[in-house]
């Protein structure tokens, strides 16, 4: 099937398959659409279906929250062309970037599932192919027999990898996290769609680091530390990193961070803020490189970074209050300019 | 023409936003010293409500992708690739009034 993007400055034409959403069939070919979560939920890919009939292959999405009612509009990320399509964008069509890996679809086996907290797991897919990805990116990650896929920052990072890693939070009811937190799940096997997201890093930014996240929303953080360290960047820029959890039994990662800034003393400096209590006895001690303190992460990294925020980069990720809490303090108290803020808003 | 009272400038805190529903229409009102502006309350990029944005006195953020406007004229800045549109706005003794003839609103092809 033949499929036409009209974007408000110009058009694309590329080839679907049957059954394939128009979201990764673009992507795949090489063209840059607009989209965030990739995943139904955050509605950034809707458009205007103009031309052909479509298959809506999740009724049910969360996104579809977003779209006018019989304004004949669609999520190009849930939706698949059954003719030949032509579809409206509300916005211009994004530039594609140079760097950026086209996405496609992997397949690879689930190993190392290993618990982290008492509700946060890491896990790791082996490829079948190793891929690229830039530090700060996403995978949409389908387990055989559930419908749907689910959106995971990698945690690692590598110019060509062979292992992605992966942190999940088990929620209630979900039938993704329930899964994985089941007994032998090891060498599964899973598919992939990516990579994907905006909120990547390249060395070539030449800015100092600001990194605020939530629980879970650290994997994409580590992804973009492990690329800042695996060159010289961190020895001619600062990277700070702001952590924010609960209370010190969800706190993950730790070690991995620890030896960041044993490795990089003058340059690396992370903190911890637990939101919901002070700061226990031997956390500190247990941790010697890293700073705990008790509040919200936003407000730990304003305390922290007052009058330091010349020729930084700010990366934003966990919930979207979270996210949003970080921004207004960026904005607002920081003056930090908004085309130096980068994230992916998942809800 | 179809003016309608606002509310008094008083009513509003200075670099303030109040969601509010003139003759039926949502609006948002926003203060920036005297000048207030009456606009949709959504952002043209994707509709999202825009009573949820950042505003710092002068310029509007859009938190869902940081799309900016400068209130005083709408003009997009940073990233946002469209302007917003405004209501027709006079002061009268305190009181703010708009011409809500007909309801703004961003359509695909505007």
């Amino acid at each position: 099937m033949n499929i036409e993007i009209i974007g408000k400055d110009r058009s694309v034409r590329f080839d679907a398959n049957e059954g394939e959403r128009i979201l990764q069939a673009g992507l795949r070919n090489g063209f840059a659409l607009p989209y965030e979560c990739g995943s139904g939920t955050c509605g950034a890919c809707r458009a205007k279906l103009i031309q052909g009939e479509v298959d809506d292959l999740w009724p049910e999405a969360p996104g579809r929250k977003y779209l006018k009612s019989g304004a004949g509009e669609l999520l190009m990320c849930q939706h698949a062309a059954r003719e030949d399509c032509v579809i409206q964008l509300r916005s211009n069509l994004p530039e594609a970037g140079q760097a950026t890996p086209v996405p496609r679809e992997h397949g690879g086996i689930l190993i190392d599932v290993v618990p982290l907290t008492h509700d946060v797991m890491r896990f790791s897919v082996e490829l079948q192919d190793p891929c690229s990805f830039l530090a700060g990116q996403f995978m949409l990650v389908g387990l055989p027999g559930l419908q749907g896929a689910r959106a995971y920052s990698m945690v690692n990072f590598s110019q060509s990898a062979h292992t992605l890693e992966f942190v999940i939070k088990k929620k209630p009811g979900g039938g993704f996290s329930n899964r994985l937190f089941g007994d032998h799940m090891d060498g599964v096997p899973m598919t992939l769609f990516g990579p994907l997201g905006a909120a990547s890093f390249e060395a070539g930014v030449k800015r100092n680091l600001l990194c605020i996240a939530g629980g879970t929303g650290i994997a994409g953080i580590m992804s973009i530390l492990a690329h800042a360290a695996s060159g010289d960047y961190l020895s001619c820029h600062r990277a700070d990193v702001f952590f924010g959890v609960r209370t010190s039994r969800d706190v993950f990662l730790l070690r991995e961070l620890g030896a960041l800034v044993e490795r990089y003393p003058e340059s690396v400096a992370v903190t911890i803020a637990l939101s919901d209590e002070s700061v226990p006895t031997g956390l500190r001690e247990r941790n010697p490189s890293l700073r705990f303190e008790t509040g919200f992460v936003h407000e730990a990294a304003s305390r922290a970074m007052a009058g330091r925020y010349d020729r930084t980069r700010a990366y934003l990720a966990g919930t979207p209050l979270g996210v949003e809490a970080a921004l207004k303090m960026l904005l607002l108290e920081a003056r930090l300019s908004a085309t130096e803020i980068r994230y992916d808003k998942f809800g | 023409m179809n003016w309608k009272k606002v509310c008094a400038v008083s009513e509003l805190d200075d670099k303030s936003m109040k969601s509010m529903t003139i003759d039926g229409i949502e609006v948002l009102v926003i203060r920036s010293g005297n000048t207030i502006n009456v606009i949709p309350p959504s952002c043209p990029h994707m509709l999202t409500a825009l009573t949820e944005g950042i505003f710092d006195g002068c310029v509007l953020t859009c938190t869902k992708h940081l799309w900016q406007w400068n209130i005083e004229d709408g003009t997009p800045l940073g990233q946002a690739e469209a302007p917003l549109l405004k209501y027709e706005t006079r002061q009268e003794a305190g009181e703010v009034y708009a011409n809500v003839e007909k309801e703004l609103s961003y359509e695909y092809d505007c």
